[in-house]
């Protein structure tokens, strides 16, 4: 009798996940679309290059707060540069720091939950405070905070995104960990001796796994909404590198000229981070069925 | 209730809307309402006014003895008229000034008349304290002559005085008995003898004026002025379209002019010539900016004609430090051919490749947020591009901005500041030895290190400042200007007009042609 072979027969078999993903999608048109929206985002973010018709850079004097034309379909800013150039090419930052910041954010806030939840005691009162503390400001509060400490610049802004969301993912952690914690499994783990960080990774973990990747990809919609609202207001991307945020804020001083900027940026804004929350809602369904609504 | 009362009742409802409308359109005519580019006021005092907005209220409320004609600078001394002095003469070593005051001025607010008392009170006052005390150095005495009659003697001479020190927000003529009353309060509340009085200052965003009826001059035709802040430059523009205010402080980026033209055909657009100087400090401690090939590379790669061009109608070609039309302003074709820097990328990386950099440079820079700072840095920046400096421009807020550049802590740190046509304000403030930047935040604003880093202009301005005909001064500047073009410490990078958007049903009375960023409203008519 060894007690690793009890264990694998204390796991229940379960239709893949995979399946059960495919079914969903199959059955829901509008996750389908969700999908298909982010991938055509992807592809526009990884071939910018090559589908920007001019340097999303370049000025030209000559052709400042241009209306849209056969030669620049979403027209020019005030500096002359090109708009849809500048929202391929912002389609980048946007993307990256979407899913860089929760990516960030749910490593660090997984370990500082699982180790509050598992040990307990003074540490977790300790990580609980803190979380405590942080999540009390709205996340674009505290966004805008650290931002103005550490000013802007792309790595900036993933580490004040990752700041702001690291207290949710703590907190879901540390209460899924004390959950799991209680289970059989770990008990037995436990009494037959295994390491601490062994039972963490190998059975805390795994099983904690499917909120935190329902969460990431919540946050993900959340933090390109942020990154823009950061780069808006002037602390996000830093001129003269584009994103949708900076492009909003530079179209409002033509708004009366030519108001396709904004109304373009806004629209790129409004469906990525509609694609990704109807993606986040049906991998919680799939994930997690117990909180699907 | 029966219907005919209700009738009755609606009538008389009806009728009293109408008078009502009436009188309120009334009262609208009477009054003019500019939006101001600040968050709030700060001070009503012209001696302490360091947030230049608020400079359009005490324009209106404050006199000097002598002041140019509305819309422009006093390009000649002879171009100062008599204001509350009705005559003045200079002795012939520009020492000595003598004022004869006009008989009859009355202060706001029953303050009562104005005497050579006052006048004594309001230089010494600035003397002592407030913003200017630097330029009001010179002076080394104001003594009174009669009741209606002062005497200024300086330290060194000044055949500019009228436009250094006379015509000056700080040289406004106060009342010393309303000052001496009021002591600290007198920053927020204003007696002077302009054709417009202190009627609230609001520190939470407005400043109101009313008329003053005991103005000695014509009195003001409108009844009453309301500076009203608001910071947000899309609230701004929308409250002129909407004409909730009269007048609004333009947004000064490019293509502004043009977009709200386009929305609003009938709005008139006041701009001073020349406006503000915008110049750049080419931080010479920093390297390699101290060696010259690479300041003169910095020049031929910056675009000067097309920065003013991208800012038009507001931008204005600088090929030196003071505008074309300014006392030592040239005209590029007029400068020797090598100190012309003609916008050529290639030359200014051939320049680089012989200082040592055959792969250009990095550097990084700072520059406020505020339109007109941040939108020149970043065309500034692109043009560089394409010559092989490559700028990491770090954006940030205005006022943070600035305290940065005085504690020393900006590569090409742009200025922007208006001036009198007087040449030596600039060379003071911007490339003398005296106003050198310090580390502490102490120093002045000679952010290139000019004169410290190098030998800069010191002894040439000196002289400019000691000289007793305007003809000899304008000569010594021009050596300068032509020194500083050698040296490449500092460098125009345009002027920019002073913006005001006004409705069309406004008439001013007069054009605004030139001065500082402020004019004044009492030859102002409205139709409504």
């Amino acid at each position: 009798m060894t007690l690793a072979a009890d264990h694998t027969e204390l796991i229940a078999p379960e239709p893949s996940r995979l399946v059960i993903l495919r079914q969903v999608l199959l059955d829901r048109p509008s996750t389908m679309a969700a999908v298909a929206l982010i991938g055509v985002f992807v592809l526009i973010a990884t071939f910018a290059p090559l589908l920007a018709p001019y340097d999303p850079l370049a000025q030209s004097y000559i052709k400042i707060n241009r209306v849209p034309s056969a030669e620049h379909w979403l027209g020019t800013d005030q500096f002359g540069r090109d708009v849809l150039s500048r929202m391929i090419f912002g389609s980048r930052n946007s993307l990256i720091i979407g899913v860089l910041a929760p990516l960030l954010a749910a490593i660090i806030g997984t370990t500082l939950g699982v180790v509050a939840g598992f040990f307990g005691g003074v540490v977790d009162r300790i990580i609980s405070r803190l979380v405590d503390l942080l999540i009390s400001f709205p996340e674009l509060l505290l966004a805008i905070i650290i931002a103005a400490a550490l000013g802007g610049g792309f790595w900036n802004i993933v580490i004040v995104l990752a700041a702001a969301f690291v207290p949710n993912f703590a907190r879901v952690a540390r209460a899924q960990t004390m959950a799991v914690r209680a289970e059989p499994f770990v008990e037995a783990a436990v009494a037959s001796g295994v390491t601490t960080w062994r039972i963490i990774l190998r059975h805390i973990v795994p099983n904690i796994a499917a909120p935190i990747v329902v969460l990431m990809t919540l946050w993900t919609a959340s933090a390109i909404r942020l990154e823009a609202s950061l780069s808006f207001l002037g602390l996000g991307t830093q001129a003269p590198q584009p994103s949708w945020g900076n492009i909003i804020r530079d179209g409002l001083n033509n708004l009366f000229g030519s108001p396709w900027p904004v109304i373009g940026a806004g629209l790129a804004i409004t469906s990525v981070v509609l694609a990704f929350n109807l993606l986040g809602d049906t991998i919680r369904d799939v994930l997690d069925p117990e909180t699907s609504s | 209730m029966d219907r005919r009362e209700v009738l009755k009742l609606g009538t008389v409802a009806f009728a009293a809307s109408v008078a009502g409308l009436a009188s309120s359109h009334a009262q609208e005519a009477d009054v003019l309402r500019i939006g101001i580019a600040a968050a709030r006021p700060r001070h009503s005092d012209p001696n302490l006014t360091t947030q230049g907005s608020d400079n359009w209220a005490t324009e209106q409320m404050y006199e000097q003895l002598v002041r140019p004609d509305d819309g422009r600078f006093a390009v000649k001394p002879e171009d100062n008229i008599p204001t509350l002095a009705t005559s003045w003469t200079q002795s012939d070593d520009a020492l000595t000034w003598r004022f004869k005051l006009r008989e009859g001025v009355q202060f706001h607010k029953g303050y009562g008349e104005m005497t050579s008392e006052d006048v004594v009170f309001s230089y010494e006052r600035a003397i002592k304290n407030g913003t200017n005390t630097t330029v009001m150095s010179n002076i080394a005495d104001v003594q009174p002559d009669g009741r209606h009659g002062v005497v200024i003697r300086l330290k060194s001479p000044d055949a500019l005085f009228l436009g250094s020190i006379a015509f000056s927000n700080n040289t406004s003529i106060v009342s010393k008995k309303a000052a001496l009353e009021m002591g600290e309060r007198f920053a927020t509340d204003a007696v002077g003898t302009g054709p417009y009085e202190l009627a609230k200052f609001d520190p939470n965003g407005a400043v109101i004026l009313k008329r003053h009826e005991g103005y000695w001059g014509q009195k003001a035709k409108i009844g009453n002025v309301e500076c009203l802040y608001i910071a947000d430059t899309t609230a701004r523009t929308l409250a002129v379209l909407a004409g909730k205010i009269d007048m609004m402080e333009a947004v000064r980026a490019p293509g502004w002019v043009d977009s709200i033209l386009q929305r609003d055909r009938t709005l008139k657009m006041d701009m001073t010539a020349p406006g503000s100087f915008n110049t750049l400090h080419v931080n010479l401690t920093r390297q390699p900016f101290g060696n010259l090939k690479v300041r003169q590379a910095l020049m031929h790669a910056i675009n000067r004609p097309a920065v003013a061009q991208a800012l038009a109608p507001m931008g204005g070609v600088l090929a030196n430090l003071q505008p074309p039309g300014f006392p030592a302003g040239f005209k590029a074709e007029e400068l020797p051919p090598e100190l012309r820097y003609a916008h050529d990328p290639r030359r200014a990386r051939q320049l680089l490749a012989e200082a040592g950099f055959p792969n250009g440079i990095s550097f990084s820079a700072n520059s406020s947020r505020r339109e007109d700072y941040a939108s020149t840095m970043l065309i500034v920046q692109e043009q560089l591009r394409a010559a092989g400096f490559n700028m990491d421009l770090k954006i940030g807020d205005h006022t943070a901005y600035h305290a940065d550049n005085r504690s020393d802590k900006n590569t090409l740190a742009m200025h922007s500041s208006s001036y009198p046509p007087i040449p030596t304000q600039l060379y003071q403030q911007q490339l003398a030895k005296a106003s050198l930047v310090k580390a502490d935040g102490n120093g002045g604003g000679n952010y290139s290190h000019y004169g410290v880093a190098m030998p800069g202009i010191d002894d040439l301005l000196d002289k400019a400042l000691n000289s007793s005909s305007f003809k000899d001064y304008e000569a010594i500047c021009r050596q300068i200007e032509l020194q500083v073009l050698r040296d490449l410490p500092l460098i125009g990078l345009s002027t920019l007009s002073f913006t005001v958007a006004r409705r069309g049903n406004i008439d001013l009375g007069y054009e605004v042609k030139g001065g500082y960023a402020r004019w004044r409203f009492h030859r102002a008519t409205k139709r409504i």
